[in-house]
This record gives C-alpha cells, sequence and structure tokens, in this order.
C-alpha cells in the first residue's frame, strides 16, 4: 500500500490512535480526531498527562476498523498504520507520512492473507529452530498428515469408475470379489501415488509455493509448504504408492491376460508424467485430457477387463460420462488457481481460455455427459435404469451457476467446487446402481 | 495474555523490543458503556515453548470473543490452514495506564503506574 492510497482511504475510518515512543522507549498511544490536508494529516491535540506528546520522526497513525458479529466473533476488520514525523507545534498537530501499510479482509480474505503471509511463519519457526538447536515444525498427528497429503477423499474419482467397471462386469456376468478387491487396490495406490507425485512436482517447480487462494478442492495438500511433512518423506511415499501399484498391476495382468498390461501402463505413465517432468502434461493444457482418460476408460476397462478377460463397447460408453464428469472437478478446480498456475508457467484450458468460455466449456461438458447416457439408452448399449443418472442435472445447474457467480471468488466459489466433485460421484455411483437394476430387469 | 499466529511479525517485533502499549480506543469495536479510553504500557514476552497447545489454556478467553473459534476447532476444519493453530502466547506485564473517562481524549487521563499501585 502506498501512502497516496492509504490517505484516500482514511475518512472510511471514525478515529486514529497516534503512536509515539515515550521517554522511557515504551509505545505511548493516544486516540484522536484527524483530517487530511495537502498529503498530510492533521491531527486533534490530546493529553497523554505527565509524559507529553513531542516532535518526533517516529511517529506512526494507526486506523482500525472492527464489528462486533454477535454469535460469531468480528467482521469488518482493516487496518492502516502509517508512519512518518509528527510534529506538535500550534492548534493543531501535523503528521507528514512516509510509509503506509494495512490490510482490508473485504480486499484480501484472512485466509489469502495467512497464504501470503506464510514465508513469516516458515521464518519464525526457522528461527525457533536454531534457538532450541532442534527443528521445530507444526504438529499433526501422523493419521492426519496421511489424510492431508494423499488428499484421501478425492479417492471417489477412482472408486467411481471401478465400480462402474465391476458393475460392466457384473451385468455380463462376470463377478469375483478377490479380484474387485485387488482391481480396487491396484486403482487407489497409482491415485494416491499422483496425488502425493502431483505436490511433489508442484513444490518443485513453485506452483503450489506462489498458490495463495488454495482451497481444499485446489493448490494441492499443502503439507510441504505448511511444513507437515518434508520433501524426501512426500517423495518415499509416492514411491510406496506407484511400487503397489505396479505390484497388483502385474498381478493382475497375471490372472488377467495381457490385454491389461497397456492399459495397465498408460495410467501409471499418465498418472506420473502428470505433473512430472520432462512430459508436465499439465503444463501443456493436457490435463483435463489426462484425468479424462485416466479416471474414465482407463479405469472402467481395466476393472471390466479383469472380470471379464475382454473388452467391450458397453463399459466404454459408460466410462464416457464419468471421464468428463471427472474432468470437470479438474476444470473447475483450476478457476481459482489459475493466477498462481499462469505465473508458473502451468498453462491449463482454463489459463488459457477466457472466463465466458470456460464457463461455456462446462455447459457444453455436462450436456455431453447427460447426452452420452441418453444416446447409450437409445441404441440399446445401456440399460434403460441408467437413466436415473440423469437426476443430478440440478446440481450440475446449480454448479454453473455458482462457477459463474464466484468465478473470481476463490473461496465463496469452494462450496460449488464441493457441488461439482460431488456431481461426478452422484451420477456415477448412480449410473453404478443403473447398471445393477438393469442386471436385476434382465433376470 | 493473547494468542498470536505465526504469520503475524508481531511475535519477532516483541523478541526485538518487548516494549509494548496496548490501545484500547474503538467504541464500535468495545462495545462497553458508559465507553471510556485507555492505553495500557509494558513489558511483553512471547511464550512459544509449545506451538501446538499452549495456547489452549486461553481458549476460554478466545471464545468469549469469537464463538465461530469453537466450530472451526474441530479436526477436519483444522486442515484447512493447520499453520492458523500452532500459535505463540504474548504475555504482557503492565507497567502503567492511562484512563481517559468518556473516551475523551482532549482531556488529562488519569496515569496509574501499575509497580507503585501493587506496592
Amino acid at each position: 500500500m502506498n501512502v497516496g492510497d492509504a490517505l484516500s482511504r482514511l475518512p472510511g475510518y471514525s478515529h486514529a490512535v497516534l503512536v509515539v515512543p515515550d521517554q522511557e522507549g515504551y509505545p505511548l498511544s493516544v486516540a484522536t480526531s484527524f483530517r487530511v490536508v495537502d498529503g498530510t494529516v492533521e491531527v486533534t491535540p490530546a493529553s497523554t498527562g505527565p509524559s507529553a506528546v513531542r516532535d518526533t520522526v517516529d511517529a506512526r497513525l494507526v486506523l482500525s476498523h472492527i464489528r462486533p458479529y454477535p454469535g460469531v466473533g468480528y467482521d469488518q476488520r482493516r487496518y492502516i498504520e502509517l508512519s512518518g514525523a509528527l510534529s506538535v507545534g500550534g492548534p493543531v498537530w501535523r503528521f507528514n507520512p512516509e510509509a503506509a501499510r494495512g490490510w482490508d479482509e473485504q480486499e484480501l480474505s484472512f485466509p489469502e492473507l495467512c497464504q501470503r503471509a506464510l514465508p513469516q511463519a516458515r521464518r519464525y519457526l526457522a528461527a525457533l529452530s536454531t534457538e532450541r538447536g532442534r527443528e521445530v515444525t507444526p504438529q499433526m498427528g501422523a493419521g492426519w498428515r496421511f489424510f492431508l497429503a494423499t488428499r484421501l477423499p478425492f479417492l471417489t474419482a477412482t472408486i467411481v469408475p471401478v465400480f462402474l467397471g465391476l458393475a460392466a462386469a457384473a451385468y455380463d456376468r462376470h463377478f469375483s470379489l478377490g479380484l474387485a478387491a485387488l482391481t480396487l487396490l491396484g486403482a487407489m495406490a497409482v491415485h494416491l501415488g499422483l496425488n502425493v507425485a502431483n505436490d511433489v512436482f508442484d513444490t518443485m517447480s513453485g506452483v503450489d509455493d506462489v498458490n495463495f487462494t488454495p482451497t481444499k478442492f485446489s493448490g494441492g495438500s499443502r503439507v510441504l509448504q505448511y511444513g507437515l511433512v518434508n520433501m524426501r518423506q512426500m517423495m518415499a511415499l509416492a514411491a510406496v504408492f506407484y511400487a503397489v501399484a505396479i505390484i497388483v498391476g502385474l498381478v493382475l495382468v497375471a490372472i488377467s491376460g495381457l490385454g491389461l498390461l497397456w492399459l495397465g501402463v498408460a495410467g501409471v505413465l499418465i498418472s506420473y508424467f502428470y505433473t512430472a517432468p520432462p512430459l508436465r502434461l499439465v503444463h501443456r493444457g493436457l490435463g483435463e485430457l489426462c484425468v479424462a482418460l485416466g479416471f474414465g476408460p482407463i479405469m472402467v476397462l481395466a476393472a471390466y477387463f479383469v472380470q471379464t478377460g475382454h473388452y467391450a463397447l458397453r463399459p466404454l460408453i459408460l466410462s464416457i460420462p464419468v471421464a468428463i464428469l471427472v474432468m470437470l472437478i479438474l476444470y473447475a478446480n483450476e478457476v481459482p488457481d489459475r493466477f498462481s498456475d499462469a505465473k508458473a508457467g502451468k498453462r491449463t484450458l482454463v489459463v488459457r481460455m477466457q472466463p465466458a468460455a470456460v464457463i461455456r466449456g462446462y455447459v457444453a461438458a455436462v450436456t455431453a455427459a447427460y447426452l452420452v447416457v441418453i444416446a447409450g439408452f437409445v441404441f440399446g448399449v445401456l440399460p434403460w435404469p441408467t437413466l436415473i443418472s440423469l437426476l443430478t442435472i440440478p446440481l450440475a445447474y446449480q454448479t454453473w451457476q455458482g462457477l459463474k457467480a464466484h468465478y473470481d471468488s476463490p473461496y465463496q466459489l469452494m462450496s460449488y467446487l464441493g457441488k461439482n466433485v460431488n456431481l461426478h460421484l452422484y451420477t456415477g455411483l448412480l449410473l453404478v446402481i443403473g447398471v445393477l437394476l438393469g442386471l436385476l430387469a434382465r433376470r | 495474555m493473547t494468542s498470536s499466529i505465526l504469520f503475524s511479525r508481531k511475535l519477532e517485533d516483541i523478541k526485538r523490543n518487548p516494549r509494548v502499549a496496548l490501545s484500547l480506543s474503538d467504541p464500535v469495536g468495545i462495545p462497553a458503556q458508559p465507553f471510556s479510553r485507555a492505553t495500557i504500557q509494558g513489558d511483553a514476552r512471547v511464550i512459544d515453548d509449545d506451538l501446538h497447545e499452549g495456547w489452549y489454556r486461553l481458549l476460554p478467553l478466545w471464545e468469549a470473543k469469537e464463538p465461530i473459534i469453537k466450530t472451526l476447532l474441530k479436526p477436519m476444519q483444522k486442515l484447512g490452514l493447520p499453520l492458523f493453530w500452532e500459535r505463540a502466547i504474548i504475555e504482557m506485564v503492565p507497567k502503567r495506564v492511562l484512563w481517559w473517562p468518556n473516551g475523551d481524549t482532549t482531556r488529562d487521563p488519569q496515569v496509574t503506574d501499575i509497580r507503585e499501585a501493587v506496592a
């Protein structure tokens, strides 16, 4: 904040607090009234008793506002702090501001203020570590750290396509519970490996460090930024997940046939090179396509193949709506991340397009997802009960409206990003239920 | 006593120069009747030996001021910004109080030297 900007904001404050050092070196502060005149501030003389205010070049004028919010706390928090010289001769005191700083939560939300001040917190912890001779880090239980680092709740993106592939196989009268469990384990391992590797590479490239508006749906887990886990631990965690995924994948290939190998290899490679150099697929605007392929056809067809030993049209058609909707999770989550992504050279679709085009793209993609279900039914590929997945159309509408209304407000957008995640989950689960109901109806 | 997030520069400022003043000046922020203004000068220290739980002893004071804190302390909520919950305590030993009855600072304040008053 510069002095001119600060002075233009002063009329928004009811009073000022003048702070000067007293003779013992303590700050002597007193509330007073003021008015801005030609780039200086005229301050009404105030009495501080025996320790009188004197001329000083080390004065501060602090203006603050806060409104009690009964039952909650406070809102409308804002302040301006001017530093400069004070002259107390004459009927009014004259304050010449030389520097200014401030904050207004209506312009910069408190969470974003904290994110911007993360380096300050890190410096404090580093200084404390030096002082104590041991590393001082934020504390959090191992379970919660794992939950946060792996972004466990996003596993729904894996559970839905795997269940869909299994349901399609069951519809074709193939189902083994053991193979289903192994498939789910392998798919979850790839997904968790992807989540952790994504944080590692986004931190290495600086993307997550310059993201000041992370939400619980975007901006990564931030465990590295918060110092909850170190880089070595995250790399080890990603390696463990990929190792588990590869071992489970090889076992499933041995059981089901070589036809699965290509899907498995494609899945692991897409997952790893999503943010990893040299490909960095997401930096090239291919993130949406990778996510759609990985969490759509690859997972649905792989789950189906493990059970049946062959590929088929029905699971492929079933995979398209969930592929589109999972792609839209990423797509919408990129909206609050777009400035930090652009700064770090991560040229996502949302970075490349104008807001109106991004929103139009969202509507077109959602419409396409539902049209595929309808077409699948019309052409006799999908059983009629899969049409219950259309029940989520109102949720899609709400998400679209939220995206339009809060495109530039990351924290207000957050609940709509949540609805968008639910849109994928509920539509996918309704498709699973629809396929299983179709199986029952066929009997 | 109060607790502070580590994002704030005041912790380092206090460690550099512990001489501080607390100003009670805003009639909107302090909806007390009759309204008065006060400045409390004193020596502050930062207590940061247990950033994770040390400040919990001040939680009742914080909750009285901001009841929403109780909700934000739920484990899932805390995950949103874990560093917010790593906090240092700032303890201030008052030295002198300047008190302006009715908030009128154009008149002389009543000045109380705490150490003299305690003695």
